[in-house]
């Protein structure tokens, strides 16, 4: 195969993009995460539900943009309704994280069956404005994938400047920190919890859309960006927001360069093997905290 | 009740597990004095306070604040009715700066009192002001203790509860921890303060408790509480 | 405290549970051979079920890589018979081999915590079946081996292995790592699990090796999911990755959990609903599985204790056995 300078920037400008994309599901996650101890299996679906509700309210007739933007509602509300419907139930017990990952588990998997119901086994696309090609670099690329790239990347400092500006998002960060000082200072950590799982899936909820504007989904596409989710948070360490984007840019990188370069044989296993010397010495994540 | 009382709890049992670690505490605090709540390790003193604060519920009694029943009010409640904890462990925010950690407290205050209360904690303590932009993380020992005591203050608290306050101090640090809190009394800030340092925490007290497996063995004005080695060797075995 | 106390010689309980075993006994008579066949692969479970309960119930190690323990054991089982190895030094060597895995694997994990080293078990489940999957010729990639028959020696069966034999075996199998099970729990390393879980600092401190007991949590949980896989692979005839991954791993916690993650008897409750539920959800066909995932997260929520939790609300007298 012969391999060219094109080929090696095409392949690295996807890569970022899609890193970028994987970013957001995995900032959802994290939040989830670190703010109610939740792993939250279901963190993918949110992306779904909000990818497959575009493409059926655009069926209805209604453009890319208002369809989207009551998605992202949608995805915020089935976030929200999580929380109190389902983990709110677990506060206090034993076991309580493996118990809510259970139980999110089993709406994942629920979810995953609905959607199969509902749209089949085929594969959906949500239909955007073609934009035609830009070049980067020499490269010609699909200028529908740059302006994904870039309103993911956009979306990742709004993120930013909210958790790091705003009251709620301090909040979000002091109950992840620690969750007794937030108490001691006052903080409304059941509020919180329910804002948190909303924001957290709002913003799977904007993977869920660009992923089907670019690529197509299918029923396990929520499924796929939870592991991705799960694999980035763990490598990158809870909570490190430069950490968690820096690694799902490097998962996007590997993913692309994979894809293109490598048979899918000896990938996952090599995927999970990094990931397990990974998780054994630095058990939270390569920027996390140190583990004792 | 009396209008110089500011605190006070009248039967109060607590604990954990439905196993109470305090049963049937009473005590009453003045405003603008400082109280001593003293007693050996397994006394109960963080459980009394953090039944104070809020963060465990009573199995029976009552604690009344400014005249009004808060048994049953939440933390952020009693925050703002004017309470602030400053915990045994310390819980600063380890992954956010100096300024977050102070600016998340203030939430309960309008913009310019926040502004107002936090320069207030960076004139208390100058090395928080030096410190500013810092994660609480890299703080030291000390640093920290004092963040976690700025966290509290920036509530403008009537009511400053400090449990153990000279815990991990080296001692210069303890001496100067107890003339802050002197320093805060002086300002109007009625201080509880639970230790095992008996003879700092006597000497810049108005009254005196002594707590022993979650009873209230002894009570009295400071300067009547006898003679230090007696209380010592009495209740604390010699601490 | 929750420790699995020997109840006193109790008629009534005693009585009881005769009749249970009885009753396990004579289901081969009573039921259609595709039924027995669960009904087998029920009891299966539950020996595996008791390696949810040790870890995760008393231990306080969240384990999630049953299925993969199950596939050490049943790859083992079918690689060594096919080469001509004796049945039971066969399953002993695969009941070893997990062991040894799961010790390794908790080794490896020592500095985890919590949920952390619940995600390392996940990944070393995976890795396992992407591992199956990279050798075709010796591990039978992703399509897997016939597993030869067990042999039981002649004079506990004379027609050789039926579906009653394996069913008979199976319910054995469980009673005995039942027995086994609440024996060691009841003992001294039962209760230092109990502390290790509890307040691993406090135990520390009275002088207990939470290392060594948290290795010892993943060595039982690999014996009995590896046991419980040597018997698997011959009762199913068939062994493939897809029986030993992250779903079967599910499986196999939700059995343990939905009887009550401290109750090792309740173990076979679990696995009994694991096992036929989809089943009986067939009706429904086309969302059975969505159902049957509701049903679940239902039972999480309403059932805290599991079954066991249940029973011993209506039944107290129960609930010490079942505890």
């Amino acid at each position: 195969m012969g391999l060219s300078i094109h080929l090696l920037v095409e392949t690295s400008i996807n890569g970022l993009i899609f890193g970028s994309l994987l970013a957001l599901t995995a900032i959802g996650l994290s939040l989830v995460f670190g703010v109610v101890d939740v792993p939250n299996f279901a963190q993918g679906e949110y992306a779904a539900l909000a990818g497959f509700a575009t493409y059926s309210l655009m069926q209805t007739g209604l453009g890319l943009l208002p369809a989207a933007a009551i998605a992202l509602a949608l995805a915020a509300v089935a976030g929200v309704a999580t929380e109190h419907l389902i983990i709110a139930r677990f506060y206090g017990r034993d076991q309580y994280m493996l118990y809510s990952f259970f139980a999110t588990f089993g709406l994942a998997f629920a979810f995953e069956e609905g959607v199969r119901h509902v749209y089949g086994t085929s594969f959906v696309k949500i239909p955007a404005p073609a934009l035609g090609s830009i070049n980067l670099a020499g490269v010609d690329v699909n200028a529908l994938r740059v302006v994904t790239g870039l309103g993911a990347f956009a979306m990742l400092l709004v993120l930013y400047f909210y958790t790091r500006y705003t009251h709620t998002g301090l909040s979000m960060r002091a109950i992840a920190d620690d969750s007794v000082g937030a108490r001691i200072i006052g903080l409304n950590e059941r509020r919180l919890y329910k804002i948190t799982f909303g924001v957290g899936a709002l913003i799977s909820g904007t993977t869920g859309i660009f992923y089907g504007v670019l690529f197509s989904m299918s029923p396990t596409t929520g499924f796929n960006l939870t592991a991705f989710a799960f694999i980035i948070v763990v490598a990158g360490g809870l909570g490190k927001f430069f950490g968690t984007y820096a690694v799902s840019l490097l998962v996007g990188l590997f993913e692309s360069f994979t894809a293109t370069f490598l048979g899918s044989r000896y990938r996952l296993f090599i995927v999970f093997l990094l990931l397990f010397v990974l998780l054994a010495f630095r058990p939270n994540g390569l920027f996390g905290r140190v583990a004792e | 009740m009396p209008e110089s009382e500011l605190l006070s709890v009248d039967g109060l049992s607590a604990g954990y597990d439905e196993l109470d670690v305090i049963t049937d505490i009473t005590l009453s605090v003045q405003r603008g004095d400082i109280v001593s709540i003293l007693g050996p390790n397994g006394a109960g003193k963080t459980t009394l306070m953090r039944a104070l604060i809020g963060l465990l519920t009573p199995s029976a009694g009552t604690i009344c604040f400014e005249g009004v029943e808060v048994t049953d009010a939440t933390v952020p409640e009693r925050i703002r009715a004017g309470i602030s904890l400053v915990p045994e462990e310390n819980h600063v925010f380890k992954d956010m700066t100096v300024k977050e950690n102070l600016v998340l407290s203030a939430a309960t205050k309008t913009k310019d009192r926040k502004r107002e209360r936090i320069e207030h904690v960076y004139d208390l303590f100058p090395r928080l002001d030096e410190r500013r932009g810092q994660r609480a993380g890299t703080l030291s020992g000390g640093e920290a203790q004092m963040l976690s005591l700025g966290q509290a203050l920036v509530t403008e608290p009537d009511l400053l509860l400090l449990d153990e306050p000279s815990l991990g101090l080296a001692p210069a640090l303890v001496e100067q921890m107890f003339d802050i809190v002197g320093r805060i009394n002086e300002d109007g800030v009625t201080v509880v303060l639970v230790e095992q340092q008996v003879k700092s925490s006597v000497d810049i007290s108005d009254w005196v408790y002594v707590l022993s497996t979650g009873q209230i063995e002894d009570s009295g004005p400071a300067s009547e509480i006898g003679a230090v080695e007696e209380i010592m060797s009495a209740y604390l075995g010699g601490a | 405290m929750s420790i699995v106390e020997r109840s006193p010689f109790n008629a009534r309980v005693t009585g009881i549970v005769v009749l249970a075993i009885a009753a396990a006994l004579v289901v081969p008579f009573f039921v259609s051979q595709s039924n027995l066949y669960l009904f087998t692969l029920a009891f299966l479970y539950g020996i595996a079920a008791l390696g949810v309960i040790i870890p995760i119930g008393y231990s306080g190690q969240v384990i999630i890589a049953q299925g993969a323990f199950l596939g050490i054991g049943a790859y083992t089982y079918v690689k060594l018979s096919a080469a001509g190895v004796p049945t039971w030094g066969a399953v002993v060597a695969g009941t070893v081999l997990a062991t040894a895995v799961a010790w390794g694997l908790g080794r490896s994990g020592i500095r985890a915590e919590g949920i952390y080293l619940g995600i390392l078990t996940i990944v070393f489940n995976e890795l396992f079946t992407a591992l199956l999957s990279l050798f075709p010729h010796f591990l039978g990639g992703s399509t897997g081996f016939p597993a030869p028959p067990l042999y039981l020696p002649s004079f506990l069966t004379s027609a050789g292995m039926r579906s009653e034999t394996y069913y008979w075996l199976a319910v054995g199998a469980y009673l005995c790592a039942l027995v086994i099970t609440l024996r060691m729990l009841s003992s001294e390393t039962g209760w230092a699990f109990l502390s290790v879980k509890d307040d691993p600092l406090a135990a520390r401190s009275v002088g207990i090796d939470t290392k060594r007991y948290r290795l010892r949590a993943f060595a039982y949980t690999g014996a009995l999911c590896g046991f419980a896989g040597t018997i698997f692979a011959p009762v199913v005839g068939y062994i493939s990755p897809g029986s030993f991954n992250l779903s079967a791993t599910v499986d196999i916690l939700l059995a343990g959990v939905i009887g009550g993650v401290m109750s090792p008897i309740a173990t076979i409750l679990g696995s009994f609903v694991v096992v036929f539920l989809p089943q009986v959800l067939r009706a429904f066909s086309d969302l059975r599985l969505m159902i049957y995932m509701i049903l679940l997260v239902l039972i999480f929520i309403f059932l805290p204790q599991g079954i066991s939790g249940l029973v011993s609300t209506y039944l107290p007298g129960i609930r010490r056995w079942l505890r």
